[in-house]
């Protein structure tokens, strides 16, 4: 290859495009002539550029069916946000009308009285503001219907024992006999595990049912999307309108024989609970998630978590860390509670060193280096030398002089500053006068 | 609320869906090229343009709108995939321009379209959107500088420095396929000239 066909190689796509003119395209077209390894470029990259642009990549009806599917849950939830957001509209418009009806009537009531004639009493305003129609669920079998949080909901049987606790983003149904058919919608952290006396069912976001039979046997129909069953110490992938039944000790039973389902039918059931068919309940959702979240143990994993969060940050996801790292700095569990000043360091860290946010990270770390006898303070600290380790070594050895020079600081943030400066090399008499403020 | 939704019904989530699932979906397919997996991406697609349809003000076509949108993330699953790990063109062997021959037909052309995806995928995030946008989906250098929020010289410059490297990947030069800061297989550190 000469330096020639390294020039002018870059310039075959206009050639191809028909772009290139005049002198530029006879030198390439004299180049080409005599140059075999240029002409299979131009073959190769003028058929591929053909190819891609003549692509329209049509899609197979089986394989939208499938990608609609896993949107399903998605859709449906943003159609209930924007149902709720329409009825509080309404709310609003209706009382509106409302003020604006009681005023008429207050004024045309004074300028009655002030003519003192005695009049009968206009009807209330109140009777134009109809409350809002409760709903009751509907179904042969006793229903019980419950929206934990608004992406989670599930309808029972009245002879459902299902505990619901909810942390965060994390929801837990714990039931030992019933059924219950879910619809989640997942995302953003948020995960759900419905456990029974035998299996443990994680969702990423679907809809589907699981039943508790009385002999320990469970029973999982999935509707759309997909579900991972835990069985003892085997995993199981129940996939798009498949139906399952795990026995006690997590071998898989024929469905005829599994009990639990009594006289449900799980594929009605399903078709009870498809959107369309089921009624929005207005107003708050009732929760049943009074129960301590501690003594429940629901969180023994926040480590863990935090674990994982690393991990992905390491793999270059940082934006899937600082999801995790942002749920443990908002959520009120008390589980959270000793994790979350590390979390906020954390999420400062992937602002300043991965996500290039420096003036957001510079003010969380600000923020965290207030207090320099803990660990957190100590680290945002050194952090906030470290933000210009990038773009100024110079000024970032400089703030970690700064820190040893201050009696102030502890003596181990010291020691550190001074092993760091060590370590980030700035060369000999480079930084005369560059690093200071 | 803009003033055209407070006067025509907005769209229903499920047929915003339903009615621009295959574009999206023939969108992503050209940019990410037709071997890769993109349903994750078409979700996260869908998520978004849900997630932000309330703030839809109809200013644009709804349509130019989800292209935006698709765009801007299919960016950043290009700058995801960019940043894992990967091989250099030596042991792309069987995609090396040299080492196949180029037959008649349709087999051959969609052959040479594995090979540009494959050096497209080498590619910065940057300099691919910029080849894709002009030289596949046959955008300006203003509308794309437009879409991406660049001034024009710059994405003049991607452009150039896109189509180089995608050339050079095609003619298996390694040293000037190179992305920039990534090592060969087998070196301890980037090598000379590996950056045009």
């Amino acid at each position: 290859m000469t330096e020639l066909c390294i020039e002018l190689r870059a310039a075959m796509f206009s050639y191809l495009q028909g772009s290139l003119v005049g002198l530029e395209k006879a030198r390439l077209e004299g180049h080409l002539s005599g140059c075999e390894r240029c002409r299979m470029l131009r073959d190769t990259l003028g058929r591929g550029l053909r190819a891609a642009q003549e692509h329209q990549g049509e899609l197979e009806p089986e394989h939208l069916k499938r990608l609609l599917a896993r949107l399903s849950p998605y859709v449906e939830a943003q159609t209930v946000r924007e149902r709720r957001h329409d009825l509080a509209w309404s709310g609003v418009g209706v009382a509106v009308t409302a003020l604006a009806v009681l005023a008429i009537v207050w004024g045309i009531r004074r300028f009655e009285a002030a003519d003192a004639v005695a009049t009968t009493p206009a009807p209330s305003p109140a009777v134009a503001v109809a409350p809002p129609t409760l709903l009751e669920p509907s179904g042969a079998v006793g229903v019980v219907e419950l929206n934990p949080t608004p992406f989670v909901r599930l309808i029972a049987a009245s002879g459902w024992d299902g505990q619901v606790q909810v942390a965060g983003r994390r929801v837990v149904v714990a039931m030992s006999k019933g059924f219950v058919a879910a619809s989640f919608v997942g995302g953003h952290g948020r995960t759900l595990r419905v456990a029974t006396p035998n299996a443990a069912v994680d969702v990423v976001g679907t809809r589907f049912l699981v039943a508790a039979g009385p002999q320990g046997a469970t029973t999982i129909a999935v509707a759309e999307g997909r579900l991972r069953v835990r069985v003892g110490v085997r995993v199981w992938q129940v996939g798009d309108g498949e139906q399952h039944a795990y026995g006690a000790d997590g071998e898989e039973l024929a469905l005829v024989a599994a009990p639990g389902l009594g006289h449900l039918d799980a594929a009605a059931l399903l078709a009870h609970h498809a959107p369309a068919k089921r009624p929005e309940r207005p107003g708050p959702p009732p929760r049943s998630d009074q129960g301590s979240e501690a003594e429940a143990g629901v969180f023994p994993d926040v480590l863990e978590q935090l674990e994982h969060a690393e991990r992905l940050a390491d793999r270059g996801q940082p934006d899937a860390a600082f999801t995790i790292y942002d749920s443990c700095v908002s959520d009120a569990a008390e589980a959270y509670a000793p994790y979350r000043q590390l979390c906020r360091l954390e999420m400062a860290r992937l602002l300043g060193f991965r996500l290039g946010k420096i003036e957001r990270a510079r003010d969380s770390f600000r923020r965290l280096a207030g207090d320099t006898t803990t660990e957190v303070g100590r680290q945002a600290t050194l952090a906030l030398c470290e933000l210009d380790l990038a773009t100024n070594p110079c000024r970032a050895v400089a703030c970690l002089e700064r820190i040893d020079a201050d009696l102030t600081h502890p003596p181990e943030l010291r020691r550190e500053a001074v092993r760091l400066s060590g370590q980030w090399r700035v060369g000999a008499g480079g930084c005369e006068n560059k690093g200071r403020d | 609320m803009s003033a055209w939704y407070a006067i025509f019904p907005r769209p229903s989530p499920e047929a915003v869906v339903r009615e621009h699932a295959p574009m999206v979906h023939r969108q992503l397919r050209r940019i990410f090229g037709p071997q890769a997996d993109i349903d994750d991406v078409f979700q996260s697609v869908f998520v978004e343009v849900l997630r932000s349809l309330p703030t839809f003000a109809g200013r644009a076509r709804l349509s130019t709108w989800i292209r935006r949108i698709t765009w801007n993330v299919a960016y950043q699953e290009m700058r995801l995939q960019y940043r894992q790990p990967k091989t250099t063109a030596i042991e792309d062997a069987d995609l090396a321009l040299g080492k196949t021959n180029v037959a008649e037909g349709k087999a051959a052309d969609q052959q040479c379209m594995r090979k540009l995806y494959a050096a497209l995928d080498r590619l910065d995030p940057k300099e691919r959107v910029a080849v894709v946008m002009h030289d596949i989906e046959g955008c300006t250098l203003k509308e794309i500088a437009r879409s991406q929020g660049r001034p024009l010289q710059t994405i003049a410059s991607q452009l150039y420095a896109g189509r180089a490297r995608i050339a050079a990947h095609l003619q298996g030069d390694v040293l000037f396929d190179l992305q920039p800061g990534k090592t060969v297989a087998g070196t301890s550190g980037p090598l000379k000239g590996s950056t045009p």
